[in-house]
């Protein structure tokens, strides 16, 4: 009976504080990419004309985001019967939304003018084998592109 | 190359994720979990209930308590106990032999049937009945749950239930964790249902033994008194449904509806057997 009032414990908790923070995550990135976006992030290698005699520098963005209780019993839960496992794909999605938003900040903190090149990594965290996802880890990366000092200057 | 955008794109919502409700998702997914586990531990206790009783009795593992120091006191009380399951047992044919092992110095009052027709009695069960017909009450419920050949029905039921785990799948998860408390939760309506069965025998059993059912309820009466029935798992949350056992007050309504209208005298236990008991 204890554990039966553990477990209900466990998952409420991690429902309620799990929706309330990926809320505010959300409201937070949807600020924050309406403020970043006019410092463009390409997947391209190769920079246009304009930017032929910019400066490079890596600018990297990198994100550990915890699951809760919660999604981690929904996904096990996925994982008897399969399908669409919603409760990772809202985590992974704010994870690269993030860690895009802090590259491109490192970016804006440099002066540069676009990122080209980028990628992304993930990768799980911690002892978490057999026991669902934990937390994980979303690594954006990208060459950012910066005007010459001299352009700069003048 | 082609010519860059003004700005990045909003990104488009609803792609990578639907923001669907994971309340919702969840809720139909346990429904249908648990759905799924009771419907295949109901399957496994009538497939053991169904087996049990085929087994050969002998090829029940030999369960017995670890080596006891018995001193000759206790000797002669496991040699009295033994007898008293011999005379419950006298008018019933086809009976599967049963041992009564003796647990001295254990406060706890309880008795347990194992596998292979042992039966361990606890030396404080002597302190909660006050004729040998209460003590009889207990024995004649383990010896029913043996005769039932509950024990191998049990054993059964959690092989299946251990191999519908690993099936599944599920080890150490969160689902894993719902599927087993909703069959531990048939296992144990399983469970009660053997126990009634138990009470119910056992009752009939006293009746051929002695001519009456008078004093089957002292042991009961005793851990009501006590108000610690928790050995018993009786009372186990959410109206009983993890509880191994019938409600202890639901038994005792069953017994005293069978003493009603039935009269006799009480065997009173052997002297002897009194003052070892009252011996620390």
């Amino acid at each position: 009976m204890s554990g039966l009032l553990i477990f209900l414990f466990l998952l409420l908790t991690g429902y309620l504080s799990g929706r309330w923070l990926e809320q505010r995550h959300y409201r937070s990135i949807l600020a924050r990419e309406a403020a970043l976006r006019h410092l463009l992030v390409l997947p391209v290698r190769v920079p246009a004309n304009e930017h032929s005699q910019h400066d490079s520098t890596l600018v990297t963005g990198s994100v550990v985001v915890s699951v809760d209780y919660f999604k981690t019993v929904a996904a096990s839960l996925r994982n008897v019967f399969g399908g669409r496992v919603g409760a990772y794909e809202s985590l992974l999605d704010r994870a690269r939304r993030e860690a895009t938003l802090r590259m491109q900040e490192e970016a804006q903190q440099l002066g540069a003018d676009i990122i080209y090149n980028v990628k992304y990594e993930t990768s799980r965290i911690g002892e978490n084998d057999a026991k669902g996802l934990g937390s994980v880890e979303v690594l954006a990366y990208g060459t950012a592109l910066t005007r010459p000092a001299h352009d700069a200057a003048a | 190359m082609m010519p860059l955008p003004e700005s990045n794109p909003q990104p488009p919502e609803g792609i990578n994720n639907r923001h669907e409700s994971v309340l919702a998702d969840f809720l139909l997914l346990a429904g249908a979990l648990l759905a799924l586990v009771l419907l295949a531990s109901w399957l496994i206790g009538l497939s053991a209930s169904w087996l049990g009783p085929r087994i050969p009795f002998s090829w029940e593992p030999s369960v017995t308590p670890e080596t006891r120091f018995l001193s000759e006191q206790d000797l002669r009380t496991e040699k009295y106990l033994n007898a008293l399951a011999a005379r419950l047992l006298q008018n019933q044919p086809d009976a599967v032999p049963v041992i009564v092992h003796w647990l001295p110095d254990t406060p706890e009052a309880n008795a347990a049937a194992t596998t292979g027709g042992h039966i361990v009695v606890t030396s404080g069960l002597l302190g909660s009945v006050h004729s040998e017909n209460g003590l009889a009450m207990v024995l004649a419920h383990e010896i029913v749950h043996i005769q039932e050949r509950h024990p191998a029905i049990l054993m059964l039921e959690q092989l299946g239930h251990s191999l519908l785990y690993l099936v599944l799948g599920m080890s150490d998860s969160g689902a894993g964790w719902l599927a087993q408390s909703g069959g531990n939760a048939a296992l144990m309506t399983f469970s009660r249902s053997m126990e009634a069965t138990a009470d119910r025998k056992a009752l009939q059993l006293l009746q051929d033994c002695y001519g009456h059912t008078v004093g089957a309820d002292e042991f009961f009466l005793s851990v009501l008194s006590d108000n610690d029935d928790q050995h018993l798992q009786t009372v186990a949350g959410l109206g009983g449904l993890f509880a191994s056992h019938p409600d202890t007050e639901d038994r005792l309504r069953q017994i005293t509806a069978s003493i009603a209208g039935n009269s006799g005298d009480l065997t009173p236990l052997p002297a002897w057997l009194l003052s070892a008991s009252d011996q620390p």
